[in-house]
């Protein structure tokens, strides 16, 4: 692993590097990890969050760098995936060329597959094809001669079927062999005008970049206005005016530019995959008859709303041994650890408190992350993914986002975690990185005991049970109720990438493989502990440290003087002094929580709580509901503990106490114009609620959207969903007042 | 040409036919697509280029996206792009 680490891509290594290259739905992921075993390293592209994902090939005595590409339709670049392709083809950016490119082609769909192939041959990079999904092309009358092809063009075929591991052994060779004696794809012969127009460009263009472009690179200038390469030309109005001519004599010769280069391409693959590919009859797909069930109007939808219940209620409900598995473990650890650390109470808190309860708080998103990504494999390997996106689209394409936004926003109504983790699935880069930013705003499970309290403790004893489930079910909606109208705002006028076409492929049914699956849970929970998960820490750390610090000794001698002296007024010296020396004495209790309390109110997010009340007193919050506030950004369901805190009733009140329940309804100001009122009026109560429905308070959250796209759009995010949410709480709070 | 150019030197009247004009189980073979490069390209590249045969095989429940049969495979495209499809003659 340690090697792998400084893998391959950016610095020359000594070992070849081989790409493997393919459509999307080929099993090339598939045959990547059959390849690489766990012998992979997966990062991000720097500066971009394309994933990238290489490993180590074992061969005999030699071992190869094996690098899996994003899967691509053609190396048309509109998404940073293609980009990426584009790029490591090209060796450009101090990206390492690859000495060999594999090509994986779906066997069952094979003139389309080769598009891509034939593209690439203008690179001169030496190729080796597979033919992928083998046994699925047999089972549809599919037979493909693998000797011609291979004659006509020029590189050697292998082929395999990736589920089974079968062929697996040849490819390894044939990859070897390949990387001894290389071949390189022959090249598509091009019309006059297009070879022209190539020209043009690169005489015209041979200035104003550094380094001259290649045929392969001009190709993708002429035929793809917003190629890698026609970004790298500063001079836009040259480039402009010479893909402009360049554009004409194409017309002119009969051909539409914007289609021409897949026209020339297919006529040429026509003639190529003459005699290769037989088909008995007319192709016969298996999965016409099911497809007629699960996309029906009816039954689809029914379908559709049955499997995403499982897929919910499992995130929801079932996640929630293993969660509270989790919470025993840790608070399992803190007892253990605790009793060895009492002689220094600020590192028994740093240990027990920061350190133990933030890898708990990382561990503790685990379950949900695994379950949902088992079903994401399991979804995307049957093919039933894209059946989904098909049927929901439209209630997302009027605000930018498309049907892979569902799974993802349906998910983070349990916790926007593995929500944002699985916007990966969506290729459209603007309809992932607005369903990212919309994530959050589901109402997450964590909302839901803030919910509860509030609404058990000021809406149910005054209007009764049906307006509070009402206004609980209501709760769960203000977020999305606003989520979408920001996504079309966003897309609309401020996000300048530009809209992909939404198309879809409907892949065969296929049978899942475990191991697949497995690998896929495997893999991002990995991921998850060791990138965002250093962060989560981090960040709880720190806020462990701004509740804890300064830690003045007097805070304890004056809360605890203060507690002498009310209890002098009722009782005799000796009976306090005799209750106190009993540790486990009410007095006792009460007295620590006193300090407890204390000691939050004086620690710096205790001040800071108190010196921005006045940001939060048109909402109508006191000192005490800003530092709950405030204590919960890191984690929104910390509110309940804290408040347990600041009303001296200690942290192990749960929504459901009855002490903390009748602590707010008799709180009251203590100073200032509305002194003597109560605090919690029904406006705050319903502000509160807003507050939390719309703020991002969750570090974890933060610390993904920086690991998904970057800290730019993290506080974007943050900034972003905190003023909105403050925004709500002043509105409902002056709106409610004036009523 | 009025819109600066097809993939066919055929004249091409007003009321051209367009993919998503289409009704499930309707077929038709592809004349062209309308010029604007990005989409074009894209919608080339996946098979929708002249001469080939397509046919609607359903409508999303809400009515798009539309989901048509090319070339053995199934492909789920919104009307917006079908929009830019354009198709020879009348329905067979």
């Amino acid at each position: 692993m340690k090697a792998l680490a400084e893998c391959p891509l950016n610095k020359t290594t000594t070992r070849p590097l081989v790409a493997l290259v393919g459509n999307p739905n080929t099993g090339k992921s598939t045959l990547f990890n059959r390849l690489t075993g766990l012998r992979q390293h997966i990062a991000n592209y720097p500066g971009i969050t394309v994933e990238k994902k290489s490993g180590l090939l074992r061969v005999g005595g030699s071992s190869i760098d094996l690098l899996d590409l994003p899967g691509c339709y053609s190396l048309t670049a509109v998404s940073n995936d293609e980009r990426v392709v584009m790029d490591v083809l090209g060796g450009r950016r101090g990206f390492q060329k690859p000495d060999l490119l594999v090509f994986i082609l779906d066997a069952t769909n094979l003139k389309r597959n080769l598009l891509l192939v034939s593209q690439c041959s203008e690179l001169g990079i030496p190729a080796l094809i597979v033919l992928n999904q083998c046994d699925a092309a047999k089972r549809n009358g599919i037979r493909i001669d693998a000797d011609l092809l291979s004659k006509r063009l020029g590189v050697p075929v292998v082929k395999t079927v990736a589920t089974r591991g079968q062929g697996l052994s040849e490819l390894k060779d044939a990859i070897v062999s390949a990387l001894e004696s290389p071949s390189v794809l022959s090249r598509i012969p091009w019309p006059d005008c297009i070879t022209q127009g190539c020209g043009l460009l690169r005489a015209g263009l041979q200035n104003s970049e550094s380094s001259e472009l290649s045929q392969a690179e001009a190709l993708r200038v002429l035929f793809d206005s917003d190629s890698v390469f026609a970004c790298g030309v500063s001079d836009k109005l040259c480039l402009k005016k010479l893909v402009d001519s360049a554009h004409r004599s194409i017309r002119d010769s009969g051909l539409n530019p914007g289609s021409a280069e897949a026209v020339i391409h297919y006529r040429h693959l026509d003639s190529l995959l003459e005699g290769v590919v037989e088909a008995s009859g007319p192709i016969a797909r298996s999965h016409d008859s099911i497809d007629a069930l699960l996309l029906n109007r009816v039954w689809g939808t029914l379908i559709f709303l049955s499997v995403m219940y499982v897929v919910f209620q499992s995130l929801y409900s079932w996640s929630a041994p293993l969660m509270g598995l989790i919470d025993l473990g840790t608070s399992a650890a803190q007892d253990f650890i605790s009793p060895f650390l009492t002689s220094t109470p600020a590192l028994q808190s740093l240990v027990c408190d920061g350190i133990i309860a933030g890898v708990g708080g990382v561990l503790i998103f685990l379950p949900q992350i695994l379950i949902l990504f088992f079903f994401i494999a399991l979804l995307e390997d049957t093919g039933y993914m894209a059946r989904a996106a098909f049927l929901v689209d439209k209630l997302f394409s009027w605000c930018g986002l498309n049907g892979r936004s569902f799974v993802p926003l349906l998910s983070s109504y349990a916790c926007a975690i593995p929500g944002v983790m699985a916007t990966r699935t969506l290729s459209d880069p603007k309809a992932r990185l607005t369903t990212i930013l919309m994530a959050p705003f589901m109402s997450c499970s964590a909302r839901l005991p803030v919910y509860i309290l509030l609404i058990g403790t000021f809406i149910e004893p005054l209007y009764g049970p049906i307006v509070a489930g009402a206004v609980l079910f209501v709760m769960h909606f203000v977020g999305l109720a606003l989520a979408l109208p920001l996504a079309w705002l966003l897309n609309t006028f401020f996000l300048k990438i530009k809209t992909q076409p939404f198309i879809l492929e409907m892949p065969d049914y296929r049978v899942p493989t475990l191991r697949n699956i497995f690998h896929r849970m495997w893999e991002r929970g990995r991921e998850f502990v060791l990138r965002a998960g250093t962060v989560i820490l981090a960040f709880s750390i720190l806020i462990w440290s701004l509740l804890y610090f300064p830690r003045n000794p007097s805070v304890e001698e004056q809360a605890t003087q203060s507690f002498l002296r009310e209890a002098a007024a009722n009782h005799s010296e000796a009976e306090i002094q005799d209750a106190l020396k009993n540790p486990t004495s009410e007095w006792n209790q009460v007295l620590t929580r006193r300090i407890d309390s204390a000691y939050i109110e004086q620690s710096y997010l205790g001040r800071f709580g108190k010196a921005v009340q006045p940001v939060f007193d048109p909402a109508g919050f006191d000192w005490k509901i800003t530092v709950g506030v405030l204590s919960s950004f890191p984690a929104r369901e910390v509110i309940i503990a804290t408040m347990g805190i600041i009303y001296n009733l200690g942290a192990d009140v749960d929504e459901g106490s009855d002490d903390l329940r009748s602590v707010l309804q008799n709180e009251k100001w203590t100073s200032g114009p509305r002194k003597g009122e109560p605090i919690f009026t029904l406006p705050v109560v319903l502000g509160i609620m807003v507050f939390f429905a719309l703020c991002m308070q969750c570090g974890a959250t933060v610390a993904i959207i920086a690991r998904e796209l970057n800290w730019r759009w993290a506080a974007f995010s943050f900034f972003g969903m905190t003023g909105l949410a403050w925004l709500g709480a002043v509105l409902i709070y002056q709106i409610g007042r004036l009523i | 040409m009025m819109l600066g150019g097809f993939d066919s030197q055929n004249e091409i009247g007003a009321c051209t036919r367009t993919l998503d004009s289409l009704s499930v189980g309707d077929c038709a073979e592809i004349e062209g697509i309308v010029t604007d490069c990005d989409r074009a390209n894209r919608m080339a590249s996946l098979g929708f280029i002249p001469g080939r045969m397509v046919r609607v095989t359903r409508f999303a429940p809400l009515g798009d996206p539309i989901s048509v049969q090319l070339e053995g495979q199934e492909i789920s495209l919104r009307r917006a792009e079908a929009r830019i499809i354009q198709l020879k003659g009348e329905a067979q």
